[in-house]
């Protein structure tokens, strides 16, 4: 087989959810409003917070405020929840029809997570940034070299996002529900990505930890790149730590999938 | 011919939960969980050749679905073995599963919101079937099946039979050699059964594809299969042409007699009456202890008839003669 028609399959099932992601444009310009109104809420909340004069952040109060309109448009990186269809799959047993396909079973999760992080968030992101600079002061990046910088970001964080939510989806084969890592990891992914509050403004201690996790990938740092608080070598370093917990991630769920596939049982007719 | 599946001393148990009922019961697993093990399948051997279409049958949780999930390398067994198409099914599962085609009568494997045409297309890409092949054989199954009418309708409209025949058809795009079908029947009316049925025997004939079927209708088991294997609590009751099995069990024959008018009729010696409704009489009698044409003309000789009629026993009656004394 060439390696062209090896890739053939997933790239298939990759544009097929894209064009599936596709058909929810209502769900993103009613989701774009929600985040533009939350913005501007979260916005007032820290523009009073650091009038006060309680910054003791590395970040001025305009930073700050394009820092949370980043956030607020990437929100659909977020790997926060379950993929229904999957979970679907998996409580009726027409999972067995996945592994009776000729095709990684994790390869074509993975492509189908990605394409349910990246088609929501370039939807949603474009429209709110373009709103909030022209109208509610988010700043365009200083150099262009910072925003393409931003953009690397962004995709990597796709990727990692998408290693993240299939490791999730795979946990439906031992746990059927998953309802419980749906209740747990948003409490989690929200604080340490920097959703809630960017982690500049967090203990230094803290913001260490965090910065090592991976988390911080998702949001914080395409954040950071963005208002040009990472030199060069921080940026190349922050990519690598990506790249590293993408590929860890990965090869944790391809194993979980081995071992799932060894053990699952499919029950009735 | 050469033997292209062989199914030696396959077992598989499931471990099931426990729960004791009640309040205190439910406390209790929450400290302790007791798990039962069931067997779905004992000891189950068998071959099969290229080219034949064999009906698997057995009541339900015998193991038959088991069986079939083991056989396309989705199910890991305890223990035996299955060379088939000189691969081992799970253990080189994407490889393997490129040759077969499953189709689960109970669930579908088109995508939901898709038109048939789309779903069609994206295992196209998945099987790596090049293009001018492609066309070839959707056109052939789409005339086969008469599916010309709604490949462009997203699959959450079709009708069960439609659907059921979009889901044969897709487990035949890529042109397997051995094809599984699981109650591929089940809720279908006469007219889909049918076409279903001349599919599945076409593929059989015409293409030489080994079929194993397996249902609870037993129309489906005379139309199709030469042969049949019975499975009852994991273990093979059964195996061999239907014939054979029909006369295993039962030399058993019916006889209808219709006599003229509401006539007192005693049956002959070794034979019973079965039923009576007006001047109809069904008995049942063993040909070889009491030879059909003798016991005809005893009846003649001895009643006023209007009609007779000798029949076999239909096949439900044997199969559920077999599932409830556990062999032939």
């Amino acid at each position: 087989m060439t390696p062209v028609s090896a890739v053939r399959p997933y790239l298939t099932l990759l544009v097929a959810r894209c064009r599936q992601e596709t058909q929810y444009r209502a769900a993103a310009l009613f989701g774009m409003a929600t985040q533009l109104f939350w913005g501007l809420v979260r916005i007032a909340i820290f523009t009073a917070f650091l009038k006060a004069g309680a910054n003791r952040s590395s970040m001025s109060l305009p930073q700050t405020v394009t820092y949370i309109w980043l956030v607020q448009g990437m929100i659909r990186v977020m790997p926060w929840s379950v993929d229904a269809d999957i979970r679907n799959l998996v409580r009726e047993g027409t999972v067995v029809y996945e592994l009776l396909r000729p095709i990684d079973l994790y390869a074509s999760w993975y492509m189908r997570a990605f394409a349910r992080h990246a088609i929501p968030t370039v939807m949603r992101a474009i429209p709110l940034f373009a709103a909030a600079v022209l109208l509610f002061h988010m700043q365009m990046p200083r150099t262009v070299t910072d925003g393409a910088l931003f953009v690397v970001a962004v995709v990597l964080a796709l990727l990692l996002a998408a290693a993240m939510s299939t490791l999730i989806s795979i946990s439906l084969l031992f746990t059927l529900s998953g309802d419980g890592i749906q209740r747990i990891l948003p409490a989690i992914a929200n604080f340490a990505s920097g959703l809630l509050i960017p982690l500049s403004f967090l203990p230094t201690t803290l913001r260490h930890i965090l910065r090592v996790l991976p988390f911080c990938d998702l949001i914080d740092t395409p954040a950071r790149l963005y208002i040009g608080q990472l030199g060069a070598l921080e940026a190349v370093a922050a990519f690598a730590q990506t790249v590293i917990w993408t590929a860890a991630l990965a090869l944790l769920g391809r194993f979980l999938v081995l071992r799932a596939s060894k053990r699952m049982v499919v029950h009735g007719g | 011919m050469t033997s292209q599946i062989e199914v030696s001393n396959l077992a598989k148990s499931f471990r099931v939960a426990k729960r004791a009922t009640g309040v205190m019961g439910a406390f209790g697993s929450l400290l302790k969980r007791e798990y039962a093990t069931r067997a779905a399948l004992r000891d189950v051997s068998f071959t099969l050749n290229a080219g034949e279409l064999v009906g698997y049958i057995g009541p339900n949780g015998a193991g038959k679905s088991t069986t079939v999930k083991i056989l396309s390398g989705i199910l890991v067994p305890d223990s035996g073995t299955v060379q088939a198409l000189g691969m081992c099914p799970w253990k080189q599962r994407t490889q393997y599963v490129q040759r077969i085609g499953v189709v689960f009568g109970q669930r579908t494997q088109m995508w939901w919101d898709l038109p048939v045409i789309d779903s069609f297309c994206l295992l196209r890409d998945i099987y790596s079937v090049p293009e001018a092949q492609f066309r070839r054989r959707c056109g052939e199954l789409t005339d086969q099946m008469n599916l010309g009418a709604f490949l462009n309708t997203p699959v959450r409209q079709l009708s069960l039979g439609e659907r059921m025949r979009c889901d044969l058809a897709a487990a035949l795009l890529h042109s397997p050699g051995v094809l599984f079908l699981d109650e591929p029947t089940i809720g279908l009316d006469a007219v889909s059964k049918l076409a279903l049925r001349q599919l599945v025997k076409s593929l059989n004939v015409e293409h030489g594809v080994t079929v194993i079927l397996t249902t609870h209708d037993m129309d489906d088991i005379e139309a199709l299969c030469s042969r049949v294997i019975v499975i009852g609590d994991g273990e093979i009751l059964s195996d061999g042409p239907l014939t054979e099995l029909r006369h295993s069990i039962a030399r058993e024959r019916w006889l209808t007699i219709e006599l003229e008018g509401n006539q007192l009729f005693s049956p002959p010696t070794n034979t019973t009456i079965m039923r009576r409704e007006g001047n109809q009489v069904w008995l049942r009698y063993d040909p070889v202890i009491t030879p059909t044409p003798l016991l005809i003309s005893a009846i003649a000789a001895t009643n006023n008839v209007r009609d007779l009629l000798v029949q076999e026993p239909p096949i439900e009656e044997i199969i559920a003669h077999i599932y409830q004394n556990g062999q032939p």
